[in-house]
């Protein structure tokens, strides 16, 4: 579904992401971890085409599609949804509103109808109960008041919504009490289908305990140093991330050669 | 000073006109009229060494010669303006309760209309309101109606600028609102004025001018919403100068909104002028979509304790627009508060200019007065002008204020991007909800929604998607 394949890419001409390749397939789970300011959420930035990332080397296909060619709010329609590490909050515009302009969007590119007022709310309450979401959201504006963890239940309710291919979750689980943690996995769980795959960013264990994850990788100063199963994490857990650089430049010259191989033309 | 030539210009069509303006035969009527007259003489229209109109350039209106509306023309027009009353929020309200006839006459909003500064009968929505006047001016004036001549002229500040000296000499229909004393009105008063482009067929088609003069008048303990609406002919270039007063007496509670949708090369000045007794609140609203130049000035007077106002305030422009908004709330009694907040979107080459003098007198103590003016700007070409004008002569007085001028949120948009929106719908979208805030202060969310749909037209670079939007 996913292959990144040397990405490089930079923020206000600085250097982020050095190096990337990593391939999703449908049905997968990938967890990625690493320190603060390793590039998890400019990763995510640039799979979804936000502005000012700029890459300056490699590719990425979605699809069979050149991803990174695409406008963000295609690369949407096509199935690429990001959990926000920091939702926006949109004061004046109801949830109800705001999501109903996405889902028809989204509808519309796949040839859809859209859905009028009183199917979308259908929909909507059916899903926000999903999430355990009250109902009275829908019609407050967007994130504006709502605490840490209603923000990110609220993500997970529109991802529900939404229904991607790619689901891109940046620390759904950072600010989650331990009940919301649970309904919220549950949520991301119920979405979890062979056709479906998912990329989940967290510096915990406990959300990895809800959402099982077929691969882990550790992300540090741009790069993958470290991919492996489930129990890669549970060393992150009780480890940290000191013990892996040491194994870095071993993990970097692997990727580097599986780099050199994919590079062609593009770079 | 008027140049002689504009000052002769005018004193001439007054000579002319008098004679027929309605109540001509009423002794205080032509001294107002005649002091009209005679300060326009001396003020002539506002140029550029006046600082009030500083950012407002008004010569176009000066160099013009307009013409005098004919009659005819509203007649011609009949069909065309009857659909625009019809397409006026209210009017769909009333459609819809045509499904219970018992009920339709009982819920049905009135709706005063007027074609070139005329009243034009045959063409309102008959609804009456107990306890409600609901009349023309030059109808009342030619009665002699002792409550027209009570209230004419109690709020004009005539020396003001030749704009509100020229409605004083001219002014001779408008709507007058009378809510009795203790009133509740449940149903809000419109009034429609509508402007024509003339029609080749009857005269010239030259740019025509009118003066309209609108009285509400809230008498104690009463509550009432009143909503102006101004429209018209797309091709329209005249010039409209109304000037609202209202008189608001103790305790009595009014909602007043003036929603300007004028044609795209009309001017629009309007004066809204209005003076608070003890323990009274005003909610003014004016929502600037149309004309290519426009002023609307709203003055407030708190002239009694325990008065309050808030004004409300939306401009939304586009193209080559220029849009002046002059506002003055003058504290001038103890224990009185203002809360403003005038919010503006401006693309392409438009001008938004806002103004916001708050005046605290000497002996008005326990003041509150919070004001906001926030713009929004979506192109490089658009300007916006923002003056806090704050004098405040006593020492207990709350007052904050604050300008701000920014862009779309740059996060927002790619937050409705990444979830499949569109960057043109996101933009509409987003300015949308930044306008909504004033939209919701409204208090009418039929008017709202109206307002919401016609904003979100003016947005849409491609109209064609937008109203399949609409049907949706
Ligand atoms: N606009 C910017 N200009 C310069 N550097 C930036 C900019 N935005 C991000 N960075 C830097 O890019 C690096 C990667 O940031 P990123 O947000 O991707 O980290 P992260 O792995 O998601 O961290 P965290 O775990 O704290 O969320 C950081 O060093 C950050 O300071
Ligand atoms: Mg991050």
């Amino acid at each position: 579904m996913l292959k990144i394949r040397n990405l490089h890419a930079q923020v206000d001409g600085k250097d982020i992401l050095k190096g990337i390749t990593l391939d999703v397939k449908a049905g997968e789970v990938h967890a990625v971890m690493g320190p603060n300011g390793s590039g998890k959420s400019t990763l995510a930035c640039v799979l979804t085409g936000r502005e000012g990332y700029v890459v300056t080397k490699g590719s990425v296909e979605f699809e069979g599609q050149d991803l990174l060619a695409m406008a963000p709010e295609e690369r949407a329609r096509e199935g690429v949804f990001l959990s926000f590490q920091y939702p926006v909050e949109i004061p004046g515009m109801s949830t109800a509103y705001f999501l109903k302009a996405a889902v028809n969007a989204v509808r519309k590119h796949h040839g859809l109808d859209a859905l009028d007022a009183m199917d979308f709310l259908k929909l909507a309450k059916e899903k926000a109960k999903l999430v355990h979401m009250d109902e009275s959201f829908l019609n407050r504006s967007v994130n504006e008041g709502f605490s840490g963890g209603e923000k990110k239940r609220n993500e997970i309710f529109q991802m529900t919504m939404l229904e991607p291919k790619l689901a891109i979750l940046d620390e759904t689980d950072s600010g989650l009490d331990v009940d919301a943690l649970r309904t919220v996995s549950e949520g991301v769980n119920a979405m979890r289908s062979p056709e479906r795959a998912m990329i989940v960013i967290t510096h915990y264990q406990r959300l990895l305990d809800h959402i099982k994850a077929d691969m882990t990788h550790v992300l540090s100063d741009g790069r993958i140093v470290k991919s492996g199963g489930p129990e890669l994490a549970l060393e992150v857990e009780a480890k940290g991330y000191g013990w892996i650089a040491g194994d870095s430049q071993a993990g970097h010259s692997e990727l580097a050669k599986v780099a050199k191989a994919v590079e062609g033309p593009a770079s | 000073m008027a140049s002689q030539s504009t000052a002769e210009r005018y004193k001439a069509a007054f000579e002319a006109q008098r004679g027929e303006l309605a109540g001509n035969g009423l002794p205080w009527l032509a001294s107002m009229r005649d002091d009209g007259i005679a300060r326009f003489g001396d003020l002539g229209f506002p140029g550029k060494k006046n600082e009030d109109w500083k950012y407002t350039n008004v010569s176009s209106i000066a160099g013009t010669e307009f013409a005098l509306p004919d009659v005819a023309v509203a007649a011609a027009r009949r069909a065309v303006i009857a659909a625009a009353v019809a397409a006026l929020p209210v009017a769909k309200r009333e459609q819809r309760e045509q499904s219970e006839p018992s009920e339709k006459a009982a819920k049905a909003e009135p709706v005063l209309v007027f074609v070139d500064g005329r009243f034009a009968a045959d063409l309102c929505v008959d609804a009456a309101i107990d306890g409600v006047r609901v009349e023309s001016l030059a109808a009342l004036l030619g009665q002699g109606d002792g409550a027209v001549e009570k209230a004419f002229g109690q709020c004009l500040d005539v020396g003001s600028h030749g704009f509100a000296a020229l409605n004083a000499a001219f002014a001779a229909d408008g709507a007058v609102v009378i809510i009795s004393k203790g009133t509740t009105a449940e149903r809000t008063v419109h009034v429609m004025h509508y402007v024509t482009a003339g029609a080749a067929s009857i005269s010239p088609m030259a740019p025509t001018v009118s003066h309209a003069r609108n009285i509400v008048v809230a008498e104690a303990g009463s509550r009432a919403r009143v909503v102006e609406h101004y429209g018209g002919d797309l091709a329209a270039t005249g010039l409209t100068n109304v000037v609202t007063e209202l008189i608001i007496a103790d305790d009595a509670h009014l909602s007043h909104a003036v929603v300007q949708s004028a044609p795209a090369g009309a001017s629009h000045i309007h004066r809204v002028e209005a003076r608070l007794a003890r323990g009274s609140n005003l909610q003014s609203h004016v929502v600037t979509l149309g004309a290519e130049l426009s002023r609307t000035e709203v003055r407030v007077v708190l002239d009694g304790e325990g008065a309050e106002c808030t004004l409300d305030g939306l401009y939304a422009l586009a193209d080559d627009q220029h849009a002046d908004h002059h506002t003055v709330i003058d504290h001038a009694a103890p224990h009185t508060n203002s809360r403003e907040l005038y919010k503006g979107v401006i693309d392409d080459d438009a001008r938004g200019v806002f103004t916001g003098r708050i005046i605290v007198r000497p002996d008005s103590q326990h003041i509150s007065a919070d004001q906001a003016n926030r713009n929004l700007l979506l192109a490089d070409g658009a300007v916006a002008e923002a003056r806090p004008q704050l004098e405040i002569y006593a020492d207990d007085v709350k007052c904050s204020h604050g300008c701000t001028v920014g862009r779309l949120n740059e996060e927002s948009m790619f937050y409705m991007r990444q979830r499949g929106v569109g960057e043109t719908e996101a933009r509409r979208l987003l300015t949308v909800a930044f306008a909504g805030e004033v939209l919701e202060e409204l208090g009418d969310e039929e008017l709202a929604q109206a307002l919401r749909k016609q904003l979100g037209r003016k947005l849409q670079k491609n109209p064609a998607e937008q109203q399949a939007e609409d049907a949706s």
